[in-house]
């Protein structure tokens, strides 16, 4: 009916526009510079992870400020080897998490186990998510984090990540 | 209602905003807690199978990273073990270095507890001074080992590096910026009213109970057990030092935080003792010493780093079986080593602190308000990666 | 209290109960019993002032024997906390089953879980036999600690 073709072409013309390159670059500076990370530990990396956003490296200047609800976040940082039961966790933080929404994997474990590669207990982010940034060390030192951080941010500038659909 | 239809169950976690990576299964009636099961296992990485499959010296990186804001404890219980069964003893400037970086990785590793619990119990100014504060102490052992956590500094027969240059300075800054620091502590959080509010009276542990459970590291002291392994069977350099042990009477939270806080203190005394009293001389068993190459040695005279001996790389441990145990920051950490005379070993157990507390998470929460389960579980420092192994 | 004293204090204590005493220096104290007996000897030896359960070390000797090692020693005379009990029973490979010590010592409870769930060792009386604790719920085959369990190595070695 013509009431619902108006509704599909609003919606098609927001699309439309909000994918054209000067509202496309605000948006996605605006999402760039609000990172919220899920306050979800799921390792020893936690330990520098926590070091990073405190005093002295304080990932805040970045817009980056962990927050406790799944449903307000918008980064998932997988904080060093997940665990089957721990994986398990973090598929249903992830699903719980609004569009859009982002994955970083820290420390040797993230990537592909690490010092635990052979343990029959882990599984590796990347099978189960879809990674974005990958933070090599074992820890990685808060530097790393502040260097994914600005990373996952020109990801995020360059329209890699963030996709609008209607 | 009857009991059984008002109960309801609560999972917590493992995402939850607390840090910890454990899922708390609480019943729970109205606002009190009937019964609480803490489910562990999130982070079981199987520490100990990968042990029976790796050289003894690659054990050390893979010991610490179960609990990486202690790494000193593990790592200096796991070469004490195959030390015992080496049948040799570092020389004594080794065990001051131990000491040292011992008592820093202490206080370091108290301070991440401190801040953790601030979280919990919602004081952002705690976590944010006690990690601030923290990095002058990671810094120093930076500097000592070249890691700012997992140092893997001591090794079979000695350490691995030579006190830097200046060194005792700045350790001593440190050391005064703290003490000044531990006045701003107890006036803003420790005797501020609502930290008391929430922690004093909350998690009573009597004497008997921590007793019967078997509890380990502050959360014993905090009840009165003057249990310290430093007194009990002196390692490192420990005999030599002059130091109190730190108990509580009252066994609540408040007195495990108060625990940790002049164990930071007593830290303080035992690093400027070690640094006054530190020998000088060789910093690795000569035996090993003998085994390095003569270029070698001239090189690991002038820049003070050693060189590995080659028989470090297949290093056999005669068979036989050692437990070690050492006072890390959450508590006794023990090892038990059973060796065939191979190059890994036959069967690791490590028994880590936080492992023998979980036990508390069921015996203190019974009966408490669901708000006071954060604040326990909080003044425990339950490292659940150190826990699951 | 030094360690032949206590050795022949324990040595008296348990001379009923059939215990083969022998001794480390300087503060590790072995006692192999069968696992009919090692409740009674518990309970002697926490009436001698071991009131506690440090570790609990279960060992695989393929096709052999399982071997249960229970660490004790004491919080409240901190003169025997000094001396480490290992308390020893073995289990023959094909009925690994002991009776549990937690009636005695409270403080192993979590310790012998561990070992039910990671090397398959049963502890009669403990109330959590055939739930999991460090594996996960849906975890199935061999108790990963038992040597038959492989896992993946690296290098020549392998």
């Amino acid at each position: 009916m013509w009431v619902a073709n108006l509704d599909k072409a609003a919606k098609k013309a927001a699309a439309w526009l909000i994918n054209k390159t000067p509202i496309r670059n605000i948006r996605d500076w605006g999402i760039a510079f609000s990172l919220w990370p899920v306050h979800f530990t799921t390792s020893c990396c936690g330990a520098e992870f926590a070091a990073a956003v405190a005093p002295k490296f304080d990932a805040e200047r970045f817009g980056f400020l962990p927050f406790i609800g799944i449903r307000q976040c918008n980064v998932l940082f997988i904080e060093g080897t997940l665990s089957k039961k721990m994986g398990e966790a973090a598929k249903w933080v992830y699903e719980q998490m609004p569009e859009p929404k982002f994955v970083v994997a820290m420390g040797a474990c993230g990537i592909d186990g690490g010092i635990f590669w052979n343990s029959y207990n882990i599984v590796r982010p990347k099978d189960i998510l879809p990674v974005s940034v990958f933070v090599p060390g074992c820890p990685p030192r808060p530097e790393g984090i502040a260097q994914a951080i600005i990373m996952l941010q020109r990801k995020i500038r360059k329209g890699e990540l963030v996709k609008y659909e209607f | 209602m009857s009991l059984e239809e008002r109960e309801l169950e609560v999972l917590i976690g493992p995402q939850h905003p607390a840090s910890g990576h454990m899922r708390m299964i609480a019943k729970i009636d109205g606002d009190i807690v009937v019964e609480l099961r803490p489910n562990i296992g999130y982070v079981h990485r199987s520490v100990e199978k990968l042990a029976e499959a790796k050289k003894f010296l690659q054990i050390i990186p893979l010991v610490e990273r179960p609990s990486l804001a202690d790494t000193t404890a593990n790592n200096l219980a796991y070469v004490m073990a195959l030390e015992k069964l080496l049948g040799l003893e570092a020389p004594p400037r080794a065990q001051y270095l131990r000491t040292l970086l011992a008592e820093i990785n202490r206080i370091h590793s108290h301070l991440y507890g401190l801040g953790i619990h601030g979280v919990m119990i919602g004081s952002s100014t705690a976590y944010m001074w006690c990690f601030g504060d923290r990095e002058p102490f990671i810094e120093l052992a930076q500097e000592l080992t070249g890691a700012r956590l997992s140092y893997s500094y001591i090794i079979p027969g000695g350490v691995r590096r030579e006190l830097p240059s200046r060194f005792t300075e700045k350790v001593e800054k440190a050391l005064r910026y703290m003490e000044n620091r531990m006045k701003d502590y107890f006036n803003l959080y420790l005797n501020n009213p609502v930290t008391r509010a929430r922690l004093e009276g909350v998690g009573v542990l009597s004497k008997e109970d921590a007793i019967r459970l078997g509890v380990a590291g502050p959360n014993l002291r905090a009840s009165g057990v003057p249990y310290d392994v430093r007194k009990v069977e002196p390692y490192a350099a420990y005999p030599d030092i002059d130091f109190d042990i730190i108990t509580e009477k009252v066994g609540d939270a408040f007195a495990r935080v108060m625990v940790r806080v002049k164990e930071i203190q007593e830290s303080i005394r035992i690093i400027r003792q070690v640094l006054k009293k530190m020998p000088e001389g060789p910093i690795l068993h000569e035996k090993y010493i003998k085994a390095i190459s003569p270029k070698m040695r001239e090189y690991m005279k002038e820049t003070g780093e050693v060189k590995f001996p080659g028989i470090f790389a297949n290093l056999r441990i005669p068979a036989g079986e050692a437990i070690s145990r050492v006072e890390g920051g959450r508590g006794e950490v023990i090892f038990h080593i059973i060796s065939d005379g191979k190059m890994s070993p036959y069967r690791m157990r490590m028994v880590t602190p936080s492992f023998r507390n979980v036990i508390l998470f069921e015996h203190l929460n019974r009966g408490v308000r669901v708000a006071d389960i954060p604040a326990i579980y909080g003044s425990l420092d339950y490292f659940p990666p150190e826990a699951d192994r | 209290m030094n360690f032949e004293e206590l050795k022949s204090r324990i040595e008296e204590g348990l001379r009923e109960l059939s215990a083969e005493i022998s001794g480390k220096e300087p503060n590790v104290i072995n006692i192999n019993v069968s696992r009919d007996k090692i409740v009674e000897v518990a309970k002697k030896l926490k009436a001698l002032g071991f009131d506690h359960v440090k570790a609990v070390t279960a060992i695989d000797y393929p096709n052999e024997r399982f071997e249960v090692v229970y660490i004790a020693s004491s919080y409240s005379n901190l003169d025997l906390a000094f001396f480490l009990i290992n308390l020893r029973t073995d289990l023959p490979y094909n009925d690994p089953t002991t009776p549990s010590l937690i009636e005695v010592w409270p403080s192993a409870f979590y310790q012998e879980h561990e070992e039910h769930d990671l090397m398959g060792i049963v502890f009669e009386g403990h109330p959590r036999m055939g739930e999991r604790l460090l594996l996960p719920e849906s975890y199935e085959g061999l108790p990963p600690l038992r040597k038959e369990f492989k896992i993946k190595t690296e290098g020549i070695n392998a």
